[in-house]
């Protein structure tokens, strides 16, 4: 049961630092940092809060006037909602019932996001499908996992 | 502990403290949060920067920018009381008395804590009629031209659906508020 929590735990921090940064450093005089992208695309890095073109010029189209904003909203909030629900769902003090329940929402939640993206780099590499590993980033591997860890957590709290 | 509570008080303090929420993190020089600590602190900012800002102003109308603490004309940054001292009372002043309200309640697992969370929700249902029927009425000295009573409506910004978004948290706040025996 403790196990469980702490997974939950570090998978909602994990989708917080998918949501607020676009990299940590680890040693700065090599400059080796862990970049959150999520693919690449022509010089473009999309992130989940936006997209750099070539590592200098930033976007969002979260600042975008209403409509426009929304799908970049929808995918925004849908990351940070996931943060929050795994951290809440995975307290001490959180009811058995109610952590089920918010699992459930964070995996729909997270397959939401998994899915469209997965079409959007599917539709860019259907040419040529080696360029795969070039293409995604650590972002994209990292939803996947929190994904792993959503699943793995519910199926424990099912279990007890 | 109320989470709903405390989660309504974080929102309140990003609302009251913050003109944006920075976003793409990342540690260097360039960037949004070092242009911004630049422009109104006069030094570079070595250490953490972003590249997105996420707007927190409630309205935005030409060049100028409403938040809870204030205003932007331009590039320049003002206060409310150095604005309007009713909206200082009203926006700023109730806000900061709502953080606590809503933070010290949610800890407080007793009738005085649902009271001091209720107390909260009032605050910031006024907070906001403030800012939907206030705004107007002070518009010519707030914003340089006289508001009809919905045209308010059309300069809606991020801040402001947060805002409502914070009165329905601390509602179920309110509702679900534990109370041990």
């Amino acid at each position: 049961m403790i196990i469980t929590k702490k997974l939950g735990m570090i998978g909602g921090l994990i989708a917080f630092f998918l949501a607020f940064f676009s990299e940590i450093p680890v040693y700065i005089p090599e400059g080796w940092v862990i970049d959150f992208k999520i693919f690449t695309l022509s010089d473009t890095e999309f992130y989940f809060w936006g997209y750099l073109i070539n590592q200098n010029k930033s976007y969002s189209s979260l600042l975008l006037q209403f409509p426009e904003n929304i799908f970049a909203l929808t995918i925004w909030v849908s990351i940070t909602l996931i943060g929050l629900i795994l951290i809440m769902a995975s307290t001490k003090r959180a009811k058995f019932s109610n952590s089920k329940l918010l699992f459930k929402i964070s995996i729909l939640l997270i397959m939401y996001l998994i899915t469209l993206f997965s079409i959007i780099i599917l539709i860019q590499l259907i040419i040529d499908i080696t360029k795969i590993f070039v293409v995604l980033g650590l972002g994209f591997y990292l939803t996947l996992g929190i994904l792993i860890i959503n699943i793995f957590t519910l199926r424990s709290l099912k279990k007890e | 502990m109320n989470k709903f509570g405390f989660l309504s008080g974080i929102f309140t303090i990003i609302l009251v403290f913050l003109q944006f929420i920075p976003l793409g993190f990342n540690f260097g020089v360039e960037g949004v949060s070092s242009i911004w600590v630049l422009t109104y602190f006069g030094v570079n900012n070595p250490v953490l920067s972003s590249f997105v800002r996420f707007p927190l102003e409630l309205f935005s109308y030409g060049d100028r920018q409403i938040f809870l603490w204030g205003i932007i004309i331009g590039d320049e940054l003002y206060l409310w009381f150095e604005i309007n001292v009713l909206s200082f009372i009203f926006l700023f002043l109730i806000s900061i008395l709502t953080v606590i309200l809503s933070i010290v309640g949610s800890i407080k697992e007793n009738p005085t804590g649902k009271r001091l969370i209720n107390f909260s929700l009032i605050a910031l249902i006024f907070i906001l009629l403030y800012s939907i029927i206030g705004i107007p009425i002070y518009s010519q000295e707030i914003l340089g031209t006289q508001f009809g009573y919905f045209d308010i409506f059309l300069y809606l910004n991020y801040g402001f659906f947060i805002l409502i978004l914070n009165c329905i948290l601390a509602l179920f706040a309110y509702i679900k508020h534990p109370i041990s025996k």
